[in-house]
Protein backbone atom coordinates (compact mmCIF):
# COMPACT_ATOMS: atom_id res chain seq x y z
CA UNK A 1 0.00 0.00 0.00
CA UNK A 2 2.58 2.48 1.05
CA UNK A 3 4.76 1.51 -2.07
CA UNK A 4 1.97 2.00 -4.45
CA UNK A 5 1.68 5.78 -2.74
CA UNK A 6 4.86 6.19 -2.88
CA UNK A 7 5.03 5.32 -6.58
CA UNK A 8 2.11 7.59 -7.68
CA UNK A 9 3.89 10.57 -5.95
CA UNK A 10 7.24 9.71 -7.87
CA UNK A 11 5.46 9.17 -11.21
CA UNK A 12 2.47 11.55 -10.90
CA UNK A 13 3.57 14.04 -8.48
CA UNK A 14 0.03 13.16 -7.22
CA UNK A 15 -0.40 15.36 -3.76
CA UNK A 16 -2.95 13.49 -2.26
CA UNK A 17 -0.65 10.35 -2.25
CA UNK A 18 1.87 12.54 -0.53
CA UNK A 19 -0.43 13.15 2.18
CA UNK A 20 -1.44 9.96 2.80
CA UNK A 21 1.82 9.00 3.32
CA UNK A 22 2.03 12.38 5.22
CA UNK A 23 -0.66 11.12 7.82
CA UNK A 24 0.79 7.44 7.85
CA UNK A 25 4.39 8.86 9.04
CA UNK A 26 3.82 12.45 10.44
CA UNK A 27 3.82 11.08 14.66
CA UNK A 28 6.72 8.62 14.54
CA UNK A 29 8.43 12.06 12.93
CA UNK A 30 7.63 14.75 14.90
CA UNK A 31 7.65 12.42 18.13
CA UNK A 32 11.48 11.75 17.29
CA UNK A 33 11.88 15.33 16.38
CA UNK A 34 10.31 16.44 19.42
CA UNK A 35 12.68 14.35 21.84
CA UNK A 36 15.58 15.67 19.85
CA UNK A 37 14.74 19.57 20.30
CA UNK A 38 14.08 18.75 24.25
CA UNK A 39 10.32 19.20 23.62
CA UNK A 40 10.52 22.64 21.91
CA UNK A 41 7.01 21.38 19.86
CA UNK A 42 7.12 24.89 17.72
CA UNK A 43 10.50 24.13 16.51
CA UNK A 44 10.40 20.50 16.18
CA UNK A 45 7.00 20.76 13.66
CA UNK A 46 8.76 22.97 11.83
CA UNK A 47 11.65 20.99 11.39
CA UNK A 48 9.00 18.34 10.42
CA UNK A 49 7.38 20.16 7.83
CA UNK A 50 10.52 21.23 6.45
CA UNK A 51 11.21 17.16 6.89
CA UNK A 52 8.03 16.33 4.60
CA UNK A 53 9.15 19.59 2.22
CA UNK A 54 12.29 18.02 1.57
CA UNK A 55 11.06 14.20 1.07
CA UNK A 56 8.90 15.95 -1.83
CA UNK A 57 10.72 17.52 -3.60
CA UNK A 58 13.41 14.51 -3.80
CA UNK A 59 11.13 11.75 -3.83
CA UNK A 60 12.28 10.29 -6.94
CA UNK A 61 15.82 9.97 -5.25
CA UNK A 62 13.88 7.25 -2.91
CA UNK A 63 14.29 3.87 -4.30
CA UNK A 64 12.30 1.79 -1.86
CA UNK A 65 15.37 -0.38 -0.61
CA UNK A 66 14.56 0.78 2.54
CA UNK A 67 11.65 1.33 5.05
CA UNK A 68 9.76 4.57 3.32
CA UNK A 69 9.66 5.69 7.06
CA UNK A 70 13.71 5.36 7.81
CA UNK A 71 14.42 7.06 4.80
CA UNK A 72 11.91 10.53 6.63
CA UNK A 73 13.93 9.67 9.67
CA UNK A 74 17.16 10.20 8.12
CA UNK A 75 16.12 14.02 6.15
CA UNK A 76 14.38 14.60 9.30
CA UNK A 77 17.73 13.66 11.51
CA UNK A 78 19.46 15.92 8.73
CA UNK A 79 17.11 18.59 9.53
CA UNK A 80 17.74 18.75 12.90
CA UNK A 81 21.81 18.80 12.49
CA UNK A 82 21.68 21.48 10.25
CA UNK A 83 19.33 22.98 12.26
CA UNK A 84 20.92 22.61 15.19
CA UNK A 85 24.30 24.14 13.64
CA UNK A 86 22.91 26.86 12.57
CA UNK A 87 22.30 27.65 16.35
CA UNK A 88 25.94 27.69 17.07
CA UNK A 89 26.89 24.22 17.80
CA UNK A 90 23.93 23.50 20.21
CA UNK A 91 25.57 20.25 21.62
CA UNK A 92 28.70 22.14 22.74
CA UNK A 93 26.41 24.75 24.49
CA UNK A 94 24.24 22.14 25.75
CA UNK A 95 27.28 19.93 27.62
CA UNK A 96 29.01 23.49 28.74
CA UNK A 97 25.78 23.84 30.29
CA UNK A 98 25.78 21.06 32.55
CA UNK A 99 29.32 21.33 33.33
CA UNK A 100 29.18 25.16 34.56
CA UNK A 101 25.50 24.21 36.30
CA UNK A 102 26.14 23.47 39.99
CA UNK A 103 22.67 22.51 40.40
CA UNK A 104 23.05 19.77 37.86
CA UNK A 105 22.69 17.16 39.72
CA UNK A 106 19.26 18.67 41.38
CA UNK A 107 18.24 18.83 37.75
CA UNK A 108 18.29 15.14 37.30
CA UNK A 109 16.99 14.62 40.73
CA UNK A 110 13.57 16.14 39.80
CA UNK A 111 13.35 14.44 36.83
CA UNK A 112 10.75 11.75 37.41
CA UNK A 113 11.05 9.66 33.82
CA UNK A 114 13.38 8.73 31.64
CA UNK A 115 11.97 10.23 29.13
CA UNK A 116 13.00 13.23 31.11
CA UNK A 117 16.57 12.00 31.76
CA UNK A 118 17.60 11.75 28.50
CA UNK A 119 17.49 15.44 26.83
CA UNK A 120 20.76 15.00 29.38
CA UNK A 121 22.40 12.53 26.46
CA UNK A 122 24.17 14.08 23.53
CA UNK A 123 21.59 14.51 20.55
CA UNK A 124 23.85 11.76 18.49
CA UNK A 125 23.28 9.54 21.69
CA UNK A 126 19.80 10.30 22.01
CA UNK A 127 19.03 9.79 18.20
CA UNK A 128 20.78 5.81 18.29
CA UNK A 129 18.33 5.53 21.37
CA UNK A 130 15.04 6.72 20.22
CA UNK A 131 15.37 5.06 16.92
CA UNK A 132 16.34 1.53 18.76
CA UNK A 133 14.01 1.40 21.49
CA UNK A 134 11.15 4.08 20.33
CA UNK A 135 10.87 3.39 16.80
CA UNK A 136 12.02 -0.25 16.69
CA UNK A 137 14.47 0.55 14.22
CA UNK A 138 17.75 -1.88 13.36
CA UNK A 139 21.28 -0.98 13.76
CA UNK A 140 21.58 -0.98 10.53
CA UNK A 141 18.69 0.93 10.07
CA UNK A 142 20.03 3.69 11.92
CA UNK A 143 23.41 3.65 10.34
CA UNK A 144 21.64 4.28 7.25
CA UNK A 145 19.54 7.46 9.08
CA UNK A 146 22.67 8.99 10.68
CA UNK A 147 24.94 7.94 8.28
CA UNK A 148 27.25 6.57 10.80
CA UNK A 149 29.19 3.33 10.36
CA UNK A 150 27.59 0.35 11.91
CA UNK A 151 30.18 0.13 14.51
CA UNK A 152 29.51 3.60 15.62
CA UNK A 153 25.87 3.00 15.82
CA UNK A 154 26.61 0.16 18.13
CA UNK A 155 29.28 2.06 20.68
CA UNK A 156 26.10 5.06 20.73
CA UNK A 157 23.77 2.99 22.23
CA UNK A 158 26.00 0.91 24.53
CA UNK A 159 27.14 4.40 25.47
CA UNK A 160 24.15 6.51 26.04
CA UNK A 161 22.60 3.32 27.64
CA UNK A 162 25.57 3.48 30.09
CA UNK A 163 25.19 6.73 30.79
CA UNK A 164 21.33 6.68 31.33
CA UNK A 165 22.02 4.72 33.83
CA UNK A 166 24.47 6.61 35.39
CA UNK A 167 21.82 9.56 35.40
CA UNK A 168 19.00 6.75 36.69
CA UNK A 169 21.52 6.06 39.54
CA UNK A 170 21.94 9.54 40.76
CA UNK A 171 18.17 10.46 40.31
CA UNK A 172 17.75 7.15 42.19
CA UNK A 173 20.11 8.10 45.01
CA UNK A 174 19.05 11.54 45.66
CA UNK A 175 15.15 10.35 45.83
CA UNK A 176 16.12 8.11 48.48
CA UNK A 177 18.47 10.61 50.21
CA UNK B 1 12.24 5.95 39.66
CA UNK B 2 12.72 2.28 38.57
CA UNK B 3 16.33 1.90 37.45
CA UNK B 4 15.90 -0.73 34.76
CA UNK B 5 17.46 1.03 32.19
CA UNK B 6 19.58 -1.76 31.01
CA UNK B 7 16.45 -4.16 30.62
CA UNK B 8 15.32 -3.42 26.52
CA UNK B 9 11.89 -4.20 27.04
CA UNK B 10 11.07 -1.84 30.31
CA UNK B 11 13.83 0.38 28.26
CA UNK B 12 11.42 0.05 24.97
CA UNK B 13 8.25 1.04 26.87
CA UNK B 14 9.23 3.72 28.82
CA UNK B 15 10.65 5.64 25.32
CA UNK B 16 7.54 5.29 23.77
CA UNK B 17 5.64 8.50 23.22
CA UNK B 18 2.12 8.42 22.32
CA UNK B 19 0.25 9.28 19.05
CA UNK B 20 0.61 12.44 17.68
CA UNK B 21 -2.85 13.69 16.27
CA UNK B 22 -2.11 15.05 13.11
CA UNK B 23 -4.34 18.11 13.44
CA UNK B 24 -3.75 20.68 10.36
CA UNK B 25 -0.17 19.30 10.28
CA UNK B 26 -0.71 17.41 6.78
CA UNK B 27 -2.77 20.44 5.52
CA UNK B 28 0.03 23.07 6.49
CA UNK B 29 2.90 20.66 4.50
CA UNK B 30 0.63 20.71 1.73
CA UNK B 31 0.03 23.65 1.94
CA UNK B 32 3.99 24.87 1.42
CA UNK B 33 4.37 22.00 -0.83
CA UNK B 34 2.05 23.97 -3.42
CA UNK B 35 3.49 27.11 -2.81
CA UNK B 36 7.42 25.67 -2.89
CA UNK B 37 6.02 24.32 -6.64
CA UNK B 38 4.30 27.73 -7.63
CA UNK B 39 7.51 29.63 -6.57
CA UNK B 40 9.94 27.22 -9.06
CA UNK B 41 7.15 27.32 -11.61
CA UNK B 42 7.08 31.20 -11.73
CA UNK B 43 11.17 31.25 -12.01
CA UNK B 44 11.33 29.30 -14.90
CA UNK B 45 7.96 31.31 -16.63
CA UNK B 46 10.29 34.32 -16.05
CA UNK B 47 13.39 33.18 -17.29
CA UNK B 48 11.38 31.52 -20.27
CA UNK B 49 9.41 34.76 -20.80
CA UNK B 50 12.60 36.89 -21.00
CA UNK B 51 14.84 34.75 -23.04
CA UNK B 52 12.27 34.76 -25.49
CA UNK B 53 11.18 37.84 -25.19
CA UNK B 54 15.14 38.98 -26.16
CA UNK B 55 14.93 36.65 -28.86
CA UNK B 56 11.79 38.26 -30.50
CA UNK B 57 13.30 41.70 -30.00
CA UNK B 58 16.54 40.57 -31.83
CA UNK B 59 15.52 38.29 -34.50
CA UNK B 60 12.78 38.90 -35.77
CA UNK B 61 12.28 42.37 -37.29
CA UNK B 62 15.55 40.98 -39.17
CA UNK B 63 13.98 37.81 -40.28
CA UNK B 64 11.06 40.02 -41.69
CA UNK B 65 13.36 42.14 -43.50
CA UNK B 66 14.94 39.29 -45.15
CA UNK B 67 12.06 37.65 -46.22
CA UNK B 68 10.35 40.90 -47.61
CA UNK B 69 14.21 41.99 -49.37
CA UNK B 70 14.19 44.63 -48.97
CA UNK B 71 17.02 46.73 -47.59
CA UNK B 72 14.94 48.83 -44.88
CA UNK B 73 18.14 50.11 -43.28
CA UNK B 74 20.27 51.82 -45.85
CA UNK B 75 17.28 53.10 -47.84
CA UNK B 76 16.33 56.87 -47.25
CA UNK B 77 12.99 56.26 -48.27
CA UNK B 78 10.57 57.40 -46.36
CA UNK B 79 7.79 54.18 -47.95
CA UNK B 80 10.95 52.55 -46.04
CA UNK B 81 10.88 54.10 -42.57
CA UNK B 82 7.64 53.32 -42.11
CA UNK B 83 7.87 49.63 -42.96
CA UNK B 84 10.47 49.59 -40.69
CA UNK B 85 8.56 50.94 -38.34
CA UNK B 86 5.33 48.68 -39.16
CA UNK B 87 8.03 45.43 -38.49
CA UNK B 88 9.00 46.69 -35.09
CA UNK B 89 5.40 46.74 -34.12
CA UNK B 90 4.74 43.34 -35.43
CA UNK B 91 8.35 42.56 -33.58
CA UNK B 92 7.11 43.98 -30.19
CA UNK B 93 3.08 42.30 -30.56
CA UNK B 94 4.74 39.12 -31.51
CA UNK B 95 6.63 40.01 -27.80
CA UNK B 96 3.68 40.58 -26.09
CA UNK B 97 1.82 37.22 -27.37
CA UNK B 98 4.81 35.29 -26.15
CA UNK B 99 4.43 36.70 -22.95
CA UNK B 100 0.90 35.99 -22.21
CA UNK B 101 1.52 32.54 -23.68
CA UNK B 102 4.15 31.58 -21.54
CA UNK B 103 1.35 32.93 -18.15
CA UNK B 104 -1.19 31.26 -19.42
CA UNK B 105 0.68 27.73 -18.93
CA UNK B 106 0.95 28.77 -15.30
CA UNK B 107 -3.12 29.21 -15.14
CA UNK B 108 -3.88 25.56 -17.09
CA UNK B 109 -0.48 23.95 -15.15
CA UNK B 110 1.25 22.92 -18.39
CA UNK B 111 4.33 23.03 -16.76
Amino acid sequence: MESKLVERVQQENDHHAFEQLMRQNQSPIRQFLRRLTQQDQAIADELAQETFLKAFVHIKTYRGDGKFLSWLFKIAYQQFVSSARKKTELTNVELEDQADDGCFENRIVAEKTVKGLIKYLKPDERATLLLHFSHDLSHQEIAMVMQLPLGTVKTLIRRSRLKLKALSDVNNSGENR
Amino acid sequence: MKNDVLDDAWLKNELTDDYIDDGDFSFTVVEKIAQHESNNKRYVYTISAIIVGIMSYLFIPELMILLTNSPVYSSANSQDITSLTSVELMGIFVVMLVFILIWSFEDLDLI
